[in-house]
């Protein structure tokens, strides 16, 4: 559907440099990372906003990377969703098929389907400036989506709104994604909106595309340092000898005798750590602990622990309610072989 | 023997006595600025329309003299505001869109037209047009010192930026997704100008109009040196009011100086009732 081949780029403060992607029809992609990271200029070279300095996109097998924003077809919804704020949500949402020639009845009939779907009907006839976050949102997607694009960009575009309208239109969207078979590249710096929305996920840092795998691969196998914080796994360690303050606690996590831990750091996925109060261990490693910290974070409790180094454990509350976790409790942390992954310290 | 406290002597003022009254003189000091400014121009104007009864007023108005310089000044103003409205929005357009490592070079060329006095750019336009490129323009038939294309081309020179700055703060005021988003609609370039951008800058567009018609009406310097002050020939409204004050004719002069007024008054009343929602061109 959409291939972009070392595509690099400068504007101003910010740049992307060799980036290539593939986005298959039907998949949706969240592109994740910090701000600054060059998200939002990737996202609009592929909308024809900049002409790359170097490299290509190329669009159902057409190479785009010369084309205006006009002739490639592009749903494009910004983060402020930039409705035109002298025309009604009715025009708003028809100026896409006005441009294209739509005849006016078909027009009309088009515009009320799109604003059926995005359930704001009842708003067609009202001045754009008179409506919530959550209503224009709507009405953006609603002129975006009635053009029946194949691909739809998406910019940060539930980050401005509050939490119960963005978890609603989340849901909304992903069943759109379904119902309609469209191919989405999301633009995020929330990986909680990713995880909930993507098939695919990629991280970009510094201009750059770090990892862009399933959502799956990206949460438990994250190719380097900046990928496993950004997903929030807060246990990585780097190599022994690499750093000479690293504790004795992550030496022994490289001599796991079962793992080939040749790479300049591991990690621990935090949902992954197990503890016990006897210091008993089925498989893996076993490491003595205190709790410092025991934090509720709704169904699940985050648990600072201090083994040498600070490491941090999720649980849920059924095993809270079991283990009974309480600041200065001594545990044995038992770290399960599939739980420590390799990856490069970048 | 312990000594029995002090009682402190009443306050003449609290506190909160002292907080009205610096309240106070501060609002009176606003409010007495404004009263006075408001008095001076009201008096200035007073005694201009107290100066002519209402049927020399009414004499001198319906003068050929007078008749001609208000078919002129109409005619002249309506062109240069025209042209230079014409003009301003695609130059206030590319000051706005497109940055470089000299926009801040031709942002101050651009602004020289209002701080140089309009004796020196009158002169300046007398000196291109009449030294530099005189001849070459009369041979091809066209010439403007003394003449009333002339006036125009003055016109224009003194109010260009005014209709550019005007135009620009309303363009830089506009998001520049909204264009960009249109153009992902299928609008192309010129229609996402034309449909998004231009309605947008509608009230600077308006605001410039104001800007340069009130300009022109009232512009005296750069046209006596440029056109110079001819009766019937290259006689503006300002142009009329200083012949006449130079010879003595004081009734016509200040009749001539209440209609630039009322024209003043009636440009900016009807440009603030177009700019009202839904009365202009593009709404």
């Amino acid at each position: 559907m959409l291939e972009v081949r070392d595509l690099s780029i400068r504007l101003g403060e910010f740049s992307v440099r060799d980036i290539s992607l593939t986005v298959e029809k039907g998949q949706y992609l969240c592109l994740a990372g910090p701000t600054g990271a060059g998200k939002t200029v990737l996202l609009e070279c592929i909308a024809g906003l900049h002409r790359p300095d170097r490299g290509g996109i190329q669009l159902r097998g057409r190479d785009v990377t010369a084309l205006p924003p006009e002739a490639r077809g592009i749903g494009y919804v910004p983060q402020d969703y930039a409705l035109f704020p002298h025309m009604t949500v009715f025009e708003n949402i028809a100026y896409g098929l006005r441009e294209r020639g739509v005849r006016r009845d078909a027009v009309t009939r088009k515009v009320q389907e799109a604003a059926e779907t995005m359930q704001i009907a009842y708003l067609l006839e009202r001045d754009v400036l008179h409506l919530s976050g959550g209503e224009r949102q709507r009405a953006a997607f609603a002129r975006a989506l009635v053009l029946d694009c194949e691909l739809l960009l998406l910019d940060e575009s539930l980050s401005a709104l509050d939490v119960v309208t963005t978890k609603e239109l989340s849901i909304q969207l992903a069943d759109l994604h379904h119902q309609l078979g469209l191919t989405v590249i999301h633009v995020t710096h929330d990986f909680d909106e990713a995880f909930s929305l993507a098939t695919h996920i990629g991280i970009c840092h510094q201009g750059r595309l770090l990892q862009l795998d399933t959502v799956e691969e990206v949460f438990t196998r994250p190719a380097c340092r900046t990928v496993a914080e950004f997903v929030g796994i807060a246990n990585v360690f780097p190599r022994p000898g690499a750093n000479p303050q690293t504790c004795p606690v992550v030496s022994r996590l490289y001599q796991s005798p079962t793992q080939e831990l040749s790479g300049r750091c591991v990690c621990i996925r935090p949902d992954q750590l197990r503890f016990s109060r006897n210091g008993l261990s089925a498989t893996g490693l076993a490491i003595p602990g205190t709790v410092r910290q025991v934090r509720w974070l709704g169904p699940l409790h985050e648990v600072v622990l201090d083994a040498g180094v600070s490491m941090i454990a999720t649980i849920s509350r059924q095993e809270q309610e079991t283990l009974k976790l309480r600041p200065g409790d001594s545990v044995s942390i038992h770290v399960p072989d599939e739980a420590l992954h390799v990856l490069d310290d970048r | 023997m312990a000594q029995a406290q002090e009682t402190p002597p009443p306050m003449l003022y609290t506190q909160a006595d002292r907080h009205r009254l610096g309240q106070r003189i501060f609002r009176l000091t606003a409010a007495g600025a404004l009263l006075f400014e408001l008095a001076f121009v009201s008096v200035v104007l007073i005694a201009l329309i107290i100066y002519v009864d209402a049927a020399s007023f009414v004499r001198s108005l319906t003068s050929p003299e007078t008749l001609f310089s208000i078919k002129l000044t109409i005619i002249t103003v309506t062109i240069s505001t025209g042209l230079s409205m014409l003009l301003a929005v695609p130059a206030a357009y590319a000051l706005s869109v497109y940055r470089g490592r000299l926009s801040t070079v031709i942002d101050t060329l651009l602004d020289l037209p209002i701080v140089v006095p309009p004796v020196a750019a009158g002169l300046a336009l007398l000196i291109l047009f009449g030294y530099y490129l005189g001849d070459k323009m009369e041979s091809a038939g066209v010439f403007l010192p003394h003449t009333q294309a002339g006036i125009v081309v003055a016109q224009f020179f003194a109010t260009m930026t005014y209709s550019v700055r005007s135009v620009k703060a309303a363009l830089d005021s506009i998001s520049p997704r909204l264009p960009a988003v249109a153009r992902t609609l299928g609008s192309n370039q010129w229609r996402a100008f034309r449909r998004v951008t231009l309605p947008l800058a509608r009230n600077g567009i308006i605001a410039g109009t104001v800007l340069s018609w009130s300009r022109c009406l009232g512009l005296f310097g750069p046209v006596i040196m440029f056109c110079g002050a001819t009766r019937f020939r290259t006689e503006i409204l300002p142009t009329s009011i200083y012949l006449n004050t130079s010879v003595g004719q004081l009734g016509e002069a200040v009749a001539g100086t209440l209609i630039l007024l009322l024209f003043a008054v009636v440009t900016l009343f009807i440009f603030k009732r177009l700019g009202a929602p839904g009365l202009l061109f593009w709404s």
